[in-house]
Order: C-alpha cells, then structure tokens, then sequence
C-alpha cells in the first residue's frame, strides 16, 4: 500500500483546523473587569542543595540565592526578594510502604503528590495524582508539562527506573509524560505557524468526528466506577486543550520558533549535554508564553531525571555532578572545599533559571500589578543534601498567588515540618481549600505564610 | 499494585481439576454472579479499560485494515506501570496523544478509503447494492470488529450520522465512509479493551458495587488474543464468538492453543521476554562513544535481532522452558556479534552459532542483555545485580539508606588506574553498606568478565578482571561463583526463578501486579517448575477465573 502520509507536521496542520468552542473562547477573552486568574508554576530539580551556601542571612542572601536575587549582568537586585518566601525545616520521610525506593524516588515521586509510594513489582510510581493535576481538573485546563531530560551520562533511566522521568501524575503509578522538544511545544502551542490553511470544510468534518468521539467517551464513561472514569476525563480534557490552541495566533507578542534540535542531532535531546543550557531557556521561555498567552494555568518545568546526572560542563565541573559530586557533600558545612564549590555552581544554576522564568513573569503587567503576583512559583528540590539526606529539604516560593501570599522577603522557619505541607499550602493558596495532602491529611499548610 | 478488592478466587488449573471450572455455568448464566466456588484469596481487578499500548496499536491497524506503517511509533512511550507495555494504570491519555490519535486516525482512514474499501464495506458492491445497504454492511462488519463487539444502537447511530456529515460535507459516499472510520479509529471503543462485563446483568440489574462481573465473551476473546497475539481476535476466534462457540473452558483451551501456533504469538512471546528482560531498550540504547566506539544503532539492532532468534529457538523449536532460556548456549550472530563473541561468522545475516558453554550460557550472557544493564561508560555491577536479583529472582535488595558514603568518583586519579570492581570496593568494605551490598555487589560482579556492551574481556585498565561473586539470601541456590556462567544453572533450576517468571507472567496477562500474599499465583506455581514450558504459564492463567472476572467500582456520581 502507499506510504501513509503521518507526521508531527501533519499532526500540528490537523490541530489548526479544529475549531474553538464558545466556552475557550470565553475563556480566552475573558472580560478585562474579571480578576486575574491564578497560576502555577512547579520546578523540580534533583541531587539537593548546599546547605551551608543555600539558607540566607538577615537581608536573604547567600551564595546560592543571589543567583535568583540578582540581575547575572548587573549584579543588582531584580525584584524578587520582595515577593518571595523561602520555607525551612521540611523533610521527607522514609516511606513506611517503600521497600524499592531511594530518596531520589522518595522526593520526586512523594513531592508533588503527598502519598506513599505505588509499589509497583519493585518499581516506585507516585502513588496519587500531583497537585498540578488535581488543579488541572479542578480549573479544567490541560497543564504544560516539560522536561530537559537529555544527559551524556545517564540517556535513559535504567530498567525499573522510568518513573524518574516525571514528577507529575495523573493518578496512582500514571505519570504524566513531559515534553522534552522545544519546537514541537512551540508548534503545538502555536499552530498557525505551520502549514496551511484548513478549508472550512475541513473544519466542519473534524468538528463531526470530534463531537461523535465525544458521544462515545460519554457513553463508555457511564458504565465506569470513579477510578476509570478519570481516565476518560483527562482524555476529554486533553481534547478541550487541543481545541484551545486553535486561537494561539491571538497572542501578541508571538515568540520566535526555539532551534530544531532534533535536526541538528537525532540525540540532541536523549545523550548529548552540549544543548542542555539552551533547552532550559527555550522551555523557560515556552512556559511563559504559555501562561501569558492563556493557554494554560499550570506550568511544569523538570531540570534533569530524578537522580539525574548531568555533567555542568557549563559551569566548569564536567563530571557525573550525582555519583562524583552530590554524593560527596556529606555533611550540611559541605565536604572538601572543591566539592563543595561544585555542588554551590550547580545550585546557583537552578537558582538563575528560577530567576529567568519569575522575572519574565513578573515583567508582564496584569491589574494593578504582573503576572507574577497572581502566580504561585514553587522550586523544589528532590532532596535536602546530595548524600541522600532528607532534612531541610530547600523550598523557595516566589508570587503571590492572587494576594492569598501577602507578604514576602521571609524565611519560613517553623521547625521540622513534613513535605506534605507543600502540597497543602499550594492547594490553600490557589483557591481549593484543603486541611491536608496525602498521607497527611491534617497536616495543614506551612504555617504564617498564607 | 492490585486494585481490585480482595475477594475469593478459585484457580482453575490446567494441570489439576477443580470444582467450578470456567464454562461449567451454561449460557445464558447471571452474568453478574460470582464465578468462584472456592479458593485462594486473591484479588480481581476492577471493571476497568485497558489503552491499547503502541505496539498493540500497530499491530491492530495492521490486522484491522492491513496497514503496516506503524504510525504509533511517532506517539508519546508508553509507560510500563507494571513493568510491561500493556498496565493499565500506566494508560492513560494526554493532550499529546489525543492530537497523535487523531492524526493517525485521518491518515489511516484515508489510505483505507483508497485502497482497502472492500474490505471496510464487507465485500458490499456500491454500484449492484447502494450506498444505503453498503452502510450498513460497514456497521454490521468491520465497525464491530474494530470496537471487538457488536455496536450498541447509539453507537450505530452516531456512525450514521457521521457518515451523513462527511457525504453531505465534501459530496461523497468515500468521503462519508472516511468519516466514519476516523470516528472509528479516535473513539475509546477502539482504542481501549473493555473489560467491563455486560451492562446489566440477564436479571435486567445493574451490577452493584463490590460485585464481580463475568466479562463478556467478547471481551474474554480480545483478553486472549492480546495476550496471545498483542492484536484482535484473528478471523477463527472472531467466528466462534460470534457462533457462540467461544464460552467454555475448553473452548479457551481450543483457541489459546491455535493462537499460540500463529505468527502473532511468535512476535508477542518475543515482545513479553524483551520486556521482562528490558532488552526492548535496545532499539534506543546509546554508549559512550569514547568508551565503546565500536557500538553503533546497527550493533543494538543486531543483538536485539540475535534476542529475537534466541527466544523463538527457545520456544518454538528447543523445549520452550524457562531452564533451557537460561542455559542454552545455542544463538545466532551476524558478521558483527560473531566478531564480539569471538566466533566465526558463516555467512551475512544472523546465522546459527554455538557460544562457549564456560563463559555464555543462557540470556543473561547475551551481548543485549549485558549491554542493556551497563552504564554508557562501565559495566554497571550494581545495574547488573539488582535488575537479576529484582526481576529475574523477585528477591529485591533493600533501598539504599539516607546519607550515602560516597563511591570514589571514576575520574578520581587514585582510581582511574583501578578496574571497576576495585572502584567499587568500599560497598562492602563498609560495614555501613554491606549489609545490602554484599548481595547485590556479589551478583553483579559475577558478571565483570563483560564490558558495557557485553564482549568478553580478561583484563580492564591493565589489571585483570575478577569475576568471582556469591548470591546470597537465595534459599537454595545461595553459592559462590567464580563467574557468571556458574549463576546461570542454579538460577535456571531454582524455584525463585519459576515463582518470580510467574509473577512476571501476570503481570503481562493481567496488565496489573499481582495481588499481595499469592493467592492463586501459589497454586499456579505449585504445578510450574523451571522445566515447564514458558508458554503453559499463561494458559493457565487464561484458565483460571481471574482471567475472566472483574469487580464492580462504586458507581460515578
């Protein structure tokens, strides 16, 4: 038979006809009067922090957080210190369920989704769906899940470890897979920029097709119990996505298309680290594009697998920064002076990222403020130290989260306090009132932020 | 994990006679009535769906329309939840796929319109019958083979009126069927198997909650062909069920038996032990090119190509059981492997060759498996033990514990002139990490006499290599080695081996982990021993109630 004609072009070109239904049109073109809505960004990063680097003197710095402070050019402040708080003392425990895990699973799997681990055969899966998802749903929006995940040292995690490939989950074990390709983002939020132009009569098939798939995942739903009905709301929700991008052309300013790296190298974003620095900014700049542009409430960006072990030749270390590096920082004054030093260059790294995307965000006017006022940023860290340790796990959030985050500048030290409180204290924050979040479910949110 | 309640489930071995064998009830039977008489405990899953993963879908747009462009290799991975490709936890779907799918799904549908249309219109002859009658000839036909059951009225339905909008939209019948088969093609009845039991039960009652569902026979007839085959009911199966010929025990028997002499079992019993070995990795395994120049995409391609060989000359011409899988030294090798087995090739194309009985016996010496469980840059004892020690004994070690003494980086100057094994050392000169390493470390290091990507070696960094190890905490086959190949016939003969294949086994079958505590995986393993076939695994499950049963959620609100 012929060849078939299937490509991501195709796939982007078939996106553009799909027209918009009335209520994301609403939703894009909300009335101006109406409040600003609320916004979340997640940002995960892995092997722990410095201690003795990370946590700030009096006026907030420290060697590690002038890097999210300071402008990299002009070394001055840039505006963030104001709005944001930096949460001490919270630890993950050894999960009671988890016989298969490492503190890298412990951290990245448990984060975001409070619960014990899915023991999976031997394989540790978050065990409910992360608090991205749960806003997901609860705002019925598709968030905008990314990943740079190429490494030289680690291509691929090893057998019985994909779960590291992800810290956001549908469900108990479903992860949400991220998007690792700056380009096919980029096209996929903005589908006008390829191809050509769809007939209307094009538009009038698809829509049919869509309406009478609709009819089908409605039928089917209504012989399912609540576990696997959830299965067909998320496709139903991914559907609505798909149908929103249709109106990305509104959005002005339209950014410039990121690199075709896959072009450049077939392994561009699987085991090569030459492209690692610019696939964060070009994520970096497609997460903020894509909540201007209001094509989603929810971003995450993930530095890296789970226990991942990027080399940061960028940063003059060039070396396996997990096993050779982070596992050498035993104690929280750090180790030898040398490695010492390269665990406060790779956390001064994620730290000019995190300032990258808050600074873009709250350079975009909204209201009487920016964008980043009614945005919540979490950094977060799998772990407290790179040796596995699990106290003071570093917890920096940046935003106001619509005012429920009134003030800023502050350490939040509130003593030994449990990782579930993250997930509480974003759920309070962004409007879905909650006494707990997992396995914790009074353990309530970090106490005198909110 | 299963989710599923716990309730009580008979196993209905093939091998030994029970009360209450599947197929005893007679047509016709409450369907929503316990199927179980007695019992083991275990857990049935839920009344749930089951996404077709990406392999299935290519092989179902192969068998359904006869396309083999594979389109699902441009989808997002799937995520192997319960350590194969087929979990249905891991299943579900996101803004991508709903975008591949309905690529997909158009590009399908218009290359089946211009070249297969016979065969979507069930042999109706447009032009002698009308377009009306060749309709409904679509729907009566290949619409329910594509949803693997009869249509509902509404479903029927909602494919008319499909049809009408594409005839009417561009102005043709071809334009409608098109139509049509994308609705066909994006809806969840194709794209999940259902396994939900019928919607009410023959008393005309809506299975309450807790309660387990018969599945229909349809869907038990799609559980064996994806188990069997990876795709749908071939035309025999599909004809029985339709016949009412496909409702007993013996039935399953007849047809798990035919399925297995297909072509279709051939490439899903490869797909099943690829996965449980991870060799499926392969296809996109990379090296450090520093370390192992001579690794390639070609060096991957063949030793997956040589797996391939190995596992159907296990299976389908050797004894086909789990002892001769682990201790064969009968491969096949191509001009490149034959080089990094350092036998001689005969000829282009893999070619059968017998590997040196000392140093390679059975899968886990296999260039694929070793490459595949190696770091990009060494050969990754700890990789290599843990995965044999978790997947192949279902022996796990224990978690490292919080605040791990650091290993000596590799490109530490004291070590660089070390082999890895001494780089290693301090796991168990530690007291602090001998207690798991001394297990894991002793496995792994059996299998130092091969590099990353599985060639032999004597010697690494000028110093000789030294392959001894022990496996410890293995009931009876806890020994020392002095190198791999001892390993691999006490692991074959052991019971660890036949109980974790079986436990591998349902997870495959059941798309889910077996339930906590054995239950009917017991009573299955009593009659498995390590000379059973690998095959006679999962036709017992497919004769146990499990196989056919599920349990009824709580209602959505």
């Amino acid at each position: 038979m012929p060849a078939m004609s299937f490509s991501r072009r195709r796939v982007l070109q078939m996106l553009a006809a799909i027209p918009a239904t009335a209520a994301f049109a609403r939703q894009l073109h909300a009335d101006p009067a109406a409040p600003a809505p609320l916004r979340l960004v997640l940002l995960m990063q892995n092997n722990g922090t410095q201690q003795a680097n990370f946590w700030p003197d009096a006026s907030l710095s420290s060697p590690i957080l002038d890097s999210l402070f300071k402008d990299p050019t002009t070394k001055l402040d840039n505006g963030l210190k104001a709005k944001t708080n930096i949460v001490k003392g919270v630890y993950v425990p050894p999960d009671a369920n988890g016989t298969d895990a490492n503190q890298h699973d412990m951290g990245f799997a448990r984060m975001f989704t409070g619960a014990k681990l899915a023991s999976q055969g031997g394989q540790p899966w978050g065990g409910a769906t992360s608090v991205d998802q749960i806003l997901a749903q609860a705002w019925s929006v598709d968030s905008l899940t990314l990943a740079v995940l190429a490494s030289q040292t680690e291509p691929a995690p090893k057998p019985g470890f994909d779960h590291r490939e992800s810290f956001c989950y549908l469900g108990p074990a479903t992860l949400k897979h991220p998007r690792t390709d700056p380009l096919s983002v980029y096209e996929y939020l903005f589908p006008s920029a390829s191809g050509p132009a769809v007939t209307p009569d094009q538009v009038k098939l698809r829509q049919s097709v869509l309406d009478a798939v609709a009819g089908n995942l409605t039928e089917v739903s209504a012989r399912l119990g609540p576990s696997e009905k959830t299965k067909l709301d998320y496709r139903l929700t991914a559907i609505r996505d798909v149908e929103r991008r249709l109106t990305a052309s509104a959005c002005s300013p339209q950014p410039a298309a990121p690199p075709n790296y896959l072009a450049m190298n077939p392994n561009a974003e699987v085991n090569v680290d030459t492209y690692i620095t610019q696939l964060v900014d070009n994520m970096i700049d497609l997460a903020v594009t894509s909540l201007r542009c209001g094509f989603t409430r929810i971003a995450t960006l993930q530095f890296g697998y789970g226990g991942g072990k990027w080399r940061f030749a960028w940063e003059g270390i060039n070396m396996n920064c997990h096993d050779d590096v982070a596992h050498h920082d035993t104690s929280d004054a750090g180790s030898s002076a040398v490695n010492t030093n390269r665990v406060v260059l790779m956390n001064q790294y994620y730290a000019s990222c995190v300032a990258k995307l808050a600074t873009a965000l709250d350079a975009v006017p909204e209201g009487g403020g920016t964008m980043l006022d009614n945005t919540l940023v979490v950094w977060a860290n799998e772990q407290g130290r790179g040796d596995h340790n699990q106290e003071n796990v570093p917890i920096v959030l940046i935003g106001r989260a619509g005012g429920a985050i009134a003030k800023g500048g502050r350490v939040i030290d509130a003593g030994r306090q449990p990782f579930n409180r993250l997930g509480c204290t974003i759920l309070n924050a962004l409007g879905q009132k909650t006494a707990g979040f997992g396995d914790l479910p009074d353990c309530g949110s970090f106490q005198g932020l909110l | 994990m299963g989710r599923g309640r716990t309730t009580v489930v008979a196993a209905f071995l093939l091998l030994a006679a029970c009360t209450g064998v599947i197929g005893d009830a007679a047509p016709g039977v409450d369907a929503a009535a316990p199927v179980a008489s007695a019992a083991t405990a275990s857990s049935v899953p839920i009344r749930r769906l089951r996404r077709l993963s990406n392999r299935e879908y290519n092989n179902v747009v192969r068998d359904l329309l006869g396309d083999t462009t594979q389109p699902a290799n441009l989808f997002i991975p799937d995520s192997y939840s319960n350590g194969y490709d087929n979990g249905s936890a891991g299943l579900a779907v996101q803004s991508d796929q709903v975008a591949s799918y309905q690529a997909a799904g158009e590009a399908l549908a218009a290359a089946a319109v211009s070249n297969n249309m016979n065969l979507l219109l069930g042999g109706c002859d447009v032009t002698r019958q009308g377009q009306a009658a060749c309709l409904e000839s679509m729907l009566a036909t290949f619409a329910p083979r594509a949803y693997r059951r009869p249509l509902t009225t509404t479903e029927a339905a909602r494919l008319r009126d499909a049809f009408q909008v594409g005839a009417q939209t561009t102005g043709g019948f071809d334009a409608g069927v098109q139509t049509v088969l994308e609705v066909i093609l994006q809806s969840p009845q194709f794209l999940y198997r259902e396994e939900l039991g019928p919607p009410v039960t023959v008393s005309g009652s809506v299975p309450a909650a807790g309660t387990d569902v018969r599945m229909t026979d349809y869907e038990v007839a799609s559980e064996l062909s994806f188990l069997l085959t990876g795709s749908i009911p071939d035309a025999p199966l599909w004809s029985a069920v339709q016949r009412g010929q496909f409702h007993q025990l013996a039935d399953y028997r007849r047809e798990a038996t035919r399925l297995l002499a297909t072509p279709g079992a051939r490439d899903a019993m490869r797909a099943f032990l690829h996965e449980w070995m991870a060799t499926d990795r392969l296809v996109s395994l990379t090296k450090d090119a520093t370390f192992y120049p001579s690794f390639s995409p070609a060096m991957a391609a063949s030793m997956h190509a040589e797996l391939d060989a190995f596992f159907d000359d296990i299976l389908w011409s050797g004894s086909g059981s789990l002892q001769e899988l682990f201790t064969s030294n009968r491969s096949f090798a191509d001009p490149t492997l034959a080089t990094l087995y350092g036998v001689k090739a005969v000829g282009s194309g893999l070619q059968p060759v017998t590997l040196d009985p000392v140093l390679r016996r059975g899968i886990l010496s296999r260039a694929g498996y070793l490459a595949v469980h190696s770091d990009v840059d060494s050969s990754g004892p700890i990789a290599r033990g843990v995965f044999a020690l978790q997947s192949i004994l279902c022996t796990p070690p224990p978690p490292p514990p919080a605040n791990v003494p650091p290993a000596t980086p590799a490109n530490d100057p004291t070590v660089q002139k070390l082999t890895t094994r001494q780089r290693f050392g301090e796991h168990v000169a530690s007291s602090f990490c001998a207690t798991c390493h001394t297990a894991i470390d002793g496995v792994g290091f059996g299998f130092e006499e091969f590099d990353g990507i599985g060639a032999y070696r004597t010697s690494e960094n000028g110093l000789p290599v030294d392959s001894s190890g022990t496996i410890l905490g293995t009931g009876e086959i806890s020994t020392a080695l002095t190198r791999a190949s001892e390993l691999a016939p006490k692991v074959a003969a052991s019971r660890h081996l036949a109980g974790c294949y079986l436990r591998q086994a349902y997870r495959y079958a059941m798309g889910d982990i077996e339930p906590a505590g054995g239950g009917v995986l017991d009573a299955l393993e009593a009659s498995f021993s390590p000379d059973t076939r690998i095959t006679d695994a999962l036709l017992s499950m497919v004769s146990t109630s499990m196989f056919v049963t599920r349990v009824s959620e709580t209602p959505s609100p």
